[in-house]
C-alpha cells in the first residue's frame, strides 16, 4: 500500500458523503491503482514517475463521485441489501435470544448437566448482543455535503434519529438481558421470593442510559 | 491520440464486454489487457473505466463481486451476464456494418 497515493485518493473523494458505495468505489480504486504502482516499479520506474504516471492516469473522477452522491438520495442512503442485511442480523439476533433459556432445560432437564445450561445461555446471548451492536454501528452516517441549511437539516436528522436508533437498540438489548438474568438467577439459586428486583433495576439502569444521551446531547 | 481517443470512447463498454468475454477479471487487468492488445497504444483513464463499470452494471450487462485475496487489499471482480453478452454481440454486428460504410465513403475515387 502506497501512502502517497492513498493520500491524492483520499483528497479525490474528500467532501463525498461516506456511503457504503463511495467507500467501495474509493476501494476497488486504491487496489487497482497500487497493482499498477507496483507493476510501474517492477518495469524500472522510479518510485516519483510511478506515482506521477498513476496520479496522471486516474483523469477526471468528479463526475463519477457526484454522480453516486445523487444517488444517495435523502432517505435511502443505504440499500435495499443494506436493509436485508440488517433486518436478518436482528432477526438472528432476537432468535437466540429466545431460545437462550431452551438452553438451560435442556441441559439441566434432559442432559444433566447443571453447570453446562447457564453457559450456554450466556454464551447465546452475548452473541445475541453483539450482532445487534454490530447492526447498530456498521449504518452508514449521513455527512453534509455542503454548508447549506437543507444539509444542516439532513446531519441533524441523521443525528438525531442515530441516537434514538442507539436508545432503542440499548433497551432491545437491555430488556431480554434482564428477563434471561432474572430467570437464570431465580431457576440457579431458587431465589423466586426477591428476584423480582431486577425488574425494578432494570427501569432504572435504562433511565439513567436516557439521561446520558439527553446531556451529551 | 485525441482524435483517435474520442473514437474510441464511444465503444469503451464494448471493449470491457470483449474482454469479460472468457474470464472475470477486475478494473487494473482489463486496463493492462487493453494497453496489451493496442501495442501500449490505448488505455483507459481509472474514471473512464469506473464510470463504465457503474454503468454496465445498472444496465444488467455485467456483475460484480469482490474477490477473497489472501494477500494485499481487496478487488472487485466483474463478470459479463447473459444480456451482456447478447449486447456484445450486437455491437460488434453493428460495428462491421459501420467499419464497411466509412471504409467505403472514404475510399478515394480512382480518377
Amino acid at each position: 500500500m502506497n501512502e502517497r497515493i492513498k493520500t491524492h485518493v483520499e483528497s479525490l473523494f474528500a467532501g463525498a458523503p461516506q456511503t457504503r458505495k463511495v467507500l467501495d468505489l474509493k476501494e476497488e480504486l486504491l487496489a487497482n491503482l497500487n497493482s499498477k504502482y507496483d507493476d510501474l516499479i517492477t518495469g524500472g520506474f522510479t518510485p516519483d514517475d510511478a506515482y506521477r504516471t498513476v496520479i496522471a492516469g486516474i483523469g477526471d473522477i468528479s463526475e463519477l463521485v457526484r454522480q453516486i452522491q445523487n444517488e444517495s438520495a435523502f432517505n435511502s442512503h443505504y440499500s435495499t441489501e443494506d436493509r436485508k442485511k440488517s433486518a436478518l442480523l436482528t432477526a438472528i439476533a432476537v432468535g437466540l435470544y429466545i431460545l437462550s433459556p431452551v438452553a438451560v432445560i435442556l441441559f439441566d432437564s434432559v442432559l444433566h448437566l447443571y453447570n453446562a445450561g447457564p453457559i450456554m445461555m450466556f454464551v447465546l446471548v452475548a452473541v445475541a448482543t453483539g450482532l445487534l451492536i454490530y447492526n447498530g454501528m456498521t449504518r452508514p452516517k449521513y455527512v453534509k455535503e455542503d454548508e447549506t441549511i437543507v444539509e444542516e437539516f439532513k446531519q441533524w436528522k441523521s443525528d438525531t434519529s442515530e441516537k434514538k436508533r442507539l436508545i432503542r437498540s440499548i433497551s432491545a438489548v437491555l430488556w431480554p438481558l434482564i428477563v434471561v438474568l432474572y430467570l437464570a438467577f431465580s431457576f440457579y439459586f431458587g431465589a423466586w421470593a426477591f428476584s423480582w428486583i431486577i425488574f425494578i433495576i432494570g427501569i432504572f439502569i435504562e433511565g439513567v442510559i436516557k439521561l446520558v444521551f439527553e446531556i451529551k446531547g | 491520440m485525441s482524435i483517435t481517443s474520442d473514437l474510441l470512447r464511444g465503444h469503451t463498454d464494448t471493449i470491457i464486454l470483449t474482454l469479460l468475454l472468457h474470464k472475470d477479471s477486475y478494473g487494473y487487468e482489463i486496463n493492462k489487457s487493453i494497453q496489451e492488445k493496442t501495442g501500449n497504444r490505448y488505455e483507459l483513464k481509472e474514471a473512464t473505466l469506473y464510470s463504465a463499470f457503474r454503468r454496465l452494471e445498472e444496465a444488467g450487462m455485467i456483475a460484480s463481486y469482490w474477490g477473497d485475496e489472501t494477500t494485499g487489499a481487496r478487488r472487485r471482480y466483474y463478470s459479463i451476464t447473459a444480456l451482456g453478452r447478447q449486447v456484445y454481440l450486437r455491437n460488434k454486428v453493428d460495428w462491421e456494418e459501420t467499419k464497411e460504410i466509412i471504409d467505403q465513403l472514404l475510399k478515394e475515387e480512382a480518377q
